[in-house]
């Protein structure tokens, strides 16, 4: 078992990091596992951890805890400790991003793993992601060209690609090249659904390719559609999807690019029936509340993340002036650009271990590693000092 | 990538033969082949051609990079997919348990292998575009979606 990567919600487990250098991992991974760590601070000077953890403590009035999707599942829960001792509003991208879809695929119940869909699946359906950008082995790992299982005839004969995108991304150029591919330029995601609706029911829609595509999920038992945070906010209504999904009788998986997404949205489904929460306000948070939670927050705890990267800035321009404090390993454009109260550098998951979920729902055992940073601690083990 | 027109139009055009070709566009697709070089040009070294002969090497600096296959791999285009590595047939019989299953290649010497995060060129003997049997395979180039991988004679 190699180092397994935790740059996005592939969690690569065949990583191999030898002489200098770093086997198998695509770019975001090597650039995450590569990436400049950060040093512990408290009001720019470098400081011991147990100073930078007091400190914190008498900061962390009210707060706001961000991020959370890059670390292990064992933060996530000491994290959602921490805000329910302190009152804090916790906020992950989910909302923007990705966690819509993870809670229509859990209602929906029609997911497949990884490994079965690349031992078994013929047409991959990628809609409103680009997965070369956010999870870049995902085509060659698991659906396209993996000769796997029941799919040993390479992806000209045993594979279907179909892309659905606004765009032509990088993803969609694979299938427009392919014999085996077929790319659908949308305008409207709504209108790509009446038409396979309609397809299936031998009449034509606006979109005639949706014929073809229903002709080549009828020649597998197994077909997936990989959807992408571009299909909901194409979509934002999900109800046609759902029925069309189960009149295709095909597979349906969020592909969500953070790590640990798919692990914080099931704890925060099962503690606190809802995405992101406010234990101060022990009320749901929706996405039309976010500017409110960022604006009334007294202080910021980031966790594992970079909202100036991330987030809009709308949002995180209502940080400014608050007290904000970073617990991350790399560093990050927040902790360059914002005034930092305190910065905690912790260890990266890949190499400190513990569990993440990945976004169709599997969870992954992170193994320790040997690491460079052997006197960093865990992102649970800091989370659980700021108690 | 120069094509082989852009190559023939900064030529002589004068067919003299010194090179040993027959036409000047025989010797334009044998440049940018790497069967010749520029220097095998005599006229093109006289000062009325200097011009020509500096935009030639500026051209063709690519294609002094080109492996003997003829693959080029712009690291700077790569993103590490490795979407070249599976999908390769030599990997795919050399290594069915781990390359051709999508997972990282473990053959020894393979022709493709991704390295801190780009793919590295390792192996091009067993290429199929190498040696007497050899094909024009272009799989590894057909599935790169962001053109890292060319070759020289597709220019």
């Amino acid at each position: 078992m190699g180092v397994v990567c935790t740059a996005c919600s592939c969690l690569c487990d065949d990583i191999v990091i030898k002489d200098g250098k770093i086997y198998h991992a695509c770019r975001k991974g090597c650039m995450l596992l590569t990436g400049e760590r950060e040093k512990t601070r408290v009001e720019g000077g470098e400081a011991d951890v147990e100073k930078a953890v007091e400190r914190a403590r008498e900061l962390l009035k009210k707060p706001l805890i961000l991020g959370l999707d890059n670390v292990c599942c064992e933060a996530q829960k000491a994290a959602l400790k921490l805000a329910e001792e302190t009152g804090a509003a916790l906020v992950d991208h989910s909302l923007l991003s990705g966690g819509e879809l993870i809670m229509f695929a859990r209602e929906l119940g029609r997911e497949i793993e990884f490994e079965k869909f690349r031992d078994e699946g013929y047409l991959s359906f990628y809609w409103g992601a680009n997965p070369h950008n956010s999870l870049p082995r995902h085509l060659s790992r698991f659906t396209y060209y993996p000769r796997s299982g029941k799919r040993q005839r390479g992806y000209e004969e045993d594979r279907f690609l179909v892309v659905a995108d606004v765009r032509r991304s990088e993803t969609a150029k694979i299938a427009e090249k392919s014999k085996s591919g077929l790319f659908l330029k949308v305008e409207k995601d709504g209108e790509l659904v009446d038409s396979l609706l309609k397809a299936a029911e031998g009449k034509a829609g606006k979109y005639v390719e949706a014929a073809r595509v229903l002709k080549e999920i009828e020649k597998a038992e197994v077909n997936a559609i990989f959807g992408g945070s571009g299909l909901y906010w194409g979509l934002r209504d999900l109800t046609k999807l759902g029925e069309l999904v189960e009149k295709l009788d095909i597979s349906f998986v969020p592909l969500t690019s953070k790590a640990n997404m798919r692990g914080f949205a099931e704890l925060m489904m099962k503690k606190a029936g809802s995405l992101c929460y406010d234990f101060g306000e022990g009320r749901e948070i929706g996405l039309e509340d976010l500017p409110a939670v960022f604006e009334s927050c007294k202080s910021v705890l980031v966790v594992g993340a970079d909202p100036m990267r991330t987030f809009p800035h709308s949002l995180v321009e209502k940080l400014a002036g608050k007290d904000v404090i970073i617990v991350n390993s790399l560093k990050s454009v927040t902790s360059r650009v914002i005034d930092v109260e305190v910065v905690i550098a912790t260890e990266l998951s890949s190499f400190s271990g513990g569990r993440m979920i990945r976004s169709d729902g599997v969870e992954v055992e992170i193994s320790s590693q040997p690491s460079s940073q052997p006197e960093s601690l865990r992102d649970a083990e800091v989370l659980e000092m700021l108690r | 990538m120069p094509s082989p027109m852009e190559i023939y139009k900064l030529l002589p055009k004068t067919n003299c033969g010194k090179c040993g070709e027959k036409t000047c566009m025989s010797f334009a697709f044998k440049l940018l082949n790497g069967e010749k070089r520029l220097e095998e040009c005599e006229p093109l070294f006289s000062p009325k051609f200097e011009v020509s002969r500096k935009k030639l090497e500026e051209m063709l600096a690519i294609v002094e990079k080109a492996k003997e296959t003829g693959l080029i791999v712009n690291e700077d285009l790569c993103t590490g997919c490795a979407n070249c590595v599976v999908s390769c047939p030599v990997h795919v019989e050399k290594d069915p348990y781990n390359a051709a299953m999508g997972r990282g290649i473990e053959m020894e010497e393979p022709i493709l292998r991704i390295e801190n995060g780009v793919v590295r060129v390792i192996n091009l003997s067993l290429c199929r575009r190498y040696g007497k049997e050899r094909t024009l395979c272009v799989i590894c180039r057909e599935n790169c979606p962001t053109d890292a991988i060319s070759f020289v004679e597709e220019a």
